[in-house]
């Protein structure tokens, strides 16, 4: 057991675990930060605003103590050094609050609290280096001033989401309204107020992104459905063989044979009852997949009110610009609908709304020579139908006149003579939507009606609905859209292989690439930004060919689960937003599709799991038994957790979690470790419970241990020492000291 | 007596009970899917759902190997259970009740001009589609294994 080169105190955080992870892997473990560090500052920030203007309990500056010097270890830990120093030197305001050195003030708590905002602003801007610098600077300034008692008070950091800061700080320092996450863990409420539901106002952009982890379980989940599904084949086969196995061997005179056929029958029943209750939880986790995503669906839910708010600036400016007055009268404002189908909405329906202004509604003076009001009305109207919005956009212009439009069709050529006779006027206006009709200039002039009515049109489809147009001749227009209230967007790029368009979640997408492909062979590796990624021709995976006189294709670099492959295509289409579908019962056992979507043309275009792909450019993973070992990881922090098990998983061990002492004892309990590597501070049961415990039994006393703390203090090693613990690390961890401790002696 | 729809597959024509049939529609653009089995001719948009083309032929081992299917191809949406899918023909002949065959063969109906139809039934055609549709992926879930980069051109 080697000594401790630092001061396990002195928790400045040096730039070894830097190199630690590739950068894929440390925004992964930084998200994860992000969201752990964003409830610890929370439970911090409630701690400050309790807290009196002239006294704070001890226990809670403790407390404060605790939480801040966890959160410097887990920093550490993902290579956040900035916010690993700013809490380090909290930590040391702390220290001196405690011992006295320093004065607690109200003053001195709101320097703190403006610290504690400024971390969160960090935690969250983890992402933006150039941001991130910036907001550290801010902090230094804030800390300069709590050190200094609270007097110079520092200028506010900026937060990058002021909505998600605590609500109503309390100015007089008399009390705090607790965190609205939980309303109900204080009494400790405003007078007047008492009454109120709390309510929460978040960014929608965090919506979004929790919506597209959603969209990303519900991937996920279709995977473990189709992989439970499989295993369940593969049982059914392995009984059959057992029934055979089992009628043979009990004819025969063998009874070591017999018995041990009995014993396989007896495990592959179980294996059976497993798979069946396998599948029965993939259902659960379908239900609450879904019920997660219509929760979230609800919450996005706006009222078209605001969407009108958008449109009725809009409206002005293009009356003013055609010189047109025009009124633009709406109704059913408190219609509800996804936030996500109103955004996609927006462009669309101010491209109808310039066309009813430019084309439809006719000048003052034609209107008054026509009996019309001289100012034009336009009436845009939402309601509900069933589980659809409809969305009605009217105006009382000229219409358009079917002949027109028909003598257009024909004179152009796009429709024969009979076809366009044989048309019903309905059919002739829905010609309209036509690309080839819409976008020619002299129809539109002469029917009265814009450009872009198929850009409207696919817009609409893409997101599921549908939309008609009808037109009465000198009383005006009117676009009726169906859309679906609720519709599960993602981020995908698209892309050509043999005249088909594929989607990849976007996520999943780092870059772009060229392959040379003029020679036959083809290289198995592709030369990227940051190194070679295995190559893999998905022409040849889709069953189509390579372009044959092209000297090289468009790949696209993929990263899924910290593994990155490219894969060929013909043609880049780019990034867009599409409406994920199942694909159904009969399809989604395929296990290269992770869903479909349809095109603003109608076509549906496949999405490709990105999984699947992996699988073609890696190995699978080493089986049982090759690895360097099996050990057991017990930490609270969820960052740290998946931290140790990327550095171990790539040392070659067989790494599995625990969240809590409790949780590690248990897995202790059913499989075979080779170590454990523990944290001290757990929930349920701390670490030093766990390694007594672990001491205390007859099969793991032996059990290597490494214990892995931000509190690896003196007593604490001694006590380590005299349970036989092979070493005790501070966070951050150093990565060859870990794999050099679990290193057999 | 069964009230069907009768329709022509090529050459064939074959009745399927109304209770079946959601509705007849005008196939869009079709796409194919590379490792679906035969028996799925590839997916079509039907009101913005992603719904399998069905290719009886190939599902009732009339022919191997699959036969790329185009827009503008009639198709019924049939549904059992939780299972849509389009089943593609070639036009609708007659929507009519007719009576069983002599012979006591269930499966068997008479037109009107007296000609002999086989019944379909769609739970039963779905279940080997989804059988087809097993095999596929277990044979895609082989191809995956092996692991597999870059090649000769």
């Amino acid at each position: 057991m080697s000594r401790d080169k630092r001061d396990p105190d002195d928790g400045r955080v040096s730039g070894v675990v830097d190199e630690s992870f590739n950068t894929s892997e440390y925004r992964a473990l930084r998200l994860l930060f992000r969201d752990e560090s964003r409830e610890a500052l929370e439970r911090v920030a409630h701690l400050l605003l309790r807290a009196g203007p002239d006294r704070i309990d001890p226990d809670a500056l403790t407390e404060l103590l605790r939480a801040t010097h966890s959160l410097k270890g887990t920093a550490g830990t993902v290579g956040l050094r900035d916010f690993a120093d700013a809490a380090h030197r909290l930590e040391g305001v702390l220290e001196r609050l405690r011992a006295g050195a320093l004065a607690w003030t109200a003053a001195v708590r709101d320097s703190i609290v403006e610290v504690v905002d400024g971390l969160r602003a960090l935690a969250d801007a983890a992402e933006d280096e150039i941001e991130a610098a910036e907001l550290a600077k801010n902090l230094g300034r804030a800390l300069a001033a709590v050190s200094a008692g609270g007097q110079a008070r520092a200028p506010l950091p900026d937060p990058v989401d002021p909505d998600s800061s605590i609500p109503d700080m309390d100015p007089d320092g008399a009390g705090g309204v607790p965190s609205p996450r939980h309303p109900t863990d204080s009494g400790v409420h405003r007078s007047g107020r008492r009454d109120e539901p709390a309510q929460l106002r978040v960014d929608p952009a965090r919506i979004d992104r929790l919506m597209d982890s959603v969209g990303e379980l519900i991937f996920d989940r279709t995977r473990i459905e189709r992989r439970a599904t499989e295993l369940r084949g593969s049982l059914e086969q392995l009984a059959l063989l057992r029934d055979a196995m089992f009628a043979s061997a009990e004819a025969s005179a063998d009874v070591a044979l017999r018995s041990l056929v009995r014993e396989l029958s007896d495990r592959v029943g179980k294996l059976e009852r497993l798979a069946g209750e396998l599948l029965e939880d993939t259902g659960a986790l379908r239900r609450t997949g879904n019920a997660l995503q219509d929760g979230l669906t609800d919450i996005r839910m706006q009222s078209s009110r605001s969407l009108f708010q958008r449109l009725a600036p809009q409206v002005r400016a293009l009356a003013r610009a055609a010189g047109v007055p025009v009124r633009l009268i709406t109704q059913g404002g408190e219609t509800e609908f996804d936030k996500s189908v109103a955004d996609q909405i927006v462009e669309p329906l101010i491209h109808l709304l310039r066309n009813a202004v430019a084309h439809g509604i006719e000048p003052p003076e034609v209107r008054r020579a026509l009996g019309k009001p001289p100012e034009g009305q336009i009436t845009l109207s939402a309601r509900h139908e069933g589980r659809s919005v409809v969305i009605e956009l009217a105006d009382d212009g000229a219409g358009v006149d079917p002949r027109v439009v028909r003598q257009r069709l024909v004179a152009s050529g796009r429709w024969t003579d009979s076809r366009a006779k044989m048309a019903s006027d309905d059919e002739i206006l829905r010609a309209l939507f036509d690309a080839r009709v819409s976008s020619r200039e002299e129809v539109d002039e002469l029917a009265g009606r814009g450009i872009g009515l198929d850009a409207v049109r696919d817009t609409v489809v893409r997101l599921g609905g549908e939309i008609a147009v009808s037109s009465t001749l000198g009383i005006g227009t009117s676009f009726t859209m169906r859309l679906p209230q609720t519709t599960s967007i993602s981020n995908a790029l698209l892309f050509k292989v043999a005249g088909h368009v594929f989607a990849i979640p976007n996520v999943h997408v780092v870059d772009t690439a060229r392959v040379e492909v003029s020679s036959p062979a083809i290289p198995s590796l592709l030369r990227v930004r940051d190194g070679a990624v295995p190559l893999v021709l998905l022409h040849r995976l889709l069953g189509a060919p390579l372009p044959a006189d092209a000297r090289s294709v468009p790949a696209v670099v993929i990263d899924y689960a910290s593994r990155r492959l490219a894969v060929t295509c013909d043609k880049i289409v780019g990034p867009r937003e599409i409406v994920v579908k199942d694909l159904g019962p009969l399809l989604s056992p395929l296990p290269l599709y992770a869903g479909g979507t349809i095109s603003g043309s109608g076509k549906v275009q496949l999405i490709l799991d990105p999984a699947a792909l992996v699988r073609l450019a890696y190995p699978e993973t080493a089986a049982p038994g090759r690895t360097a070992g099996r050990v057991l990881v017990a930490d609270d922090s969820r960052a740290v957790r998946e931290a140790m098990a990327l550095l171990l998983e790539r040392a070659g061990y067989q790494v599995d979690l625990a969240d809590s002492g409790l949780a590690a004892w248990r897995l202790l309990g059913r499989a075979h470790y080779d170590a454990l590597v523990t944290d001290l501070e757990m929930p349920e049961m701390g670490g030093f419970e766990l390694i007594q415990r672990v001491r205390g039994d007859a099969l793991l006393s032996a059990l290597p241990v490494v214990i892995i703390s931000s509190r690896a203090t003196p007593a604490a090693r001694a006590r380590a020492a005299s349970l036989g613990v092979v070493e005790v690390l501070a966070k951050p961890v150093e990565p060859d000291r870990l794999l050099a401790a679990l290193e057999p002696s | 007596m069964k009230n069907v729809i009768v329709f022509a597959l090529g050459q064939a024509r074959y009745a399927v009970e109304l209770r079946w049939v959601r509705e007849v529609f005008t196939v869009g653009h079709v796409t194919p899917v590379p490792h679906a089995p035969d028996a799925v001719a590839g997916v079509v948009n039907f009101r913005g759902a992603v719904m399998p083309l069905i290719d009886l032929d190939a599902v009732l081992g009339r022919r191997s190997g699959a036969q790329a299917a185009r827009a503008g191809e009639t198709a019924l949406l049939i549904e059992v259970e939780e299972l849509t899918a389009a089943l593609r023909l070639t036009s609708v002949v007659e929507v009519a009740t007719l009576r069983e065959a002599p012979g006591g063969d269930p499966e068997l109906l008479v037109d009107s001009t007296g000609r002999q139809v086989p019944l379909i039934q769609p739970p039963e055609l779905l279940a080997r589609a989804r059988q087809a549709a097993a095999a596929a992926a277990g044979q895609l879930a082989i191809v995956l294994s092996r692991p597999e980069t870059g090649g000769e051109r």
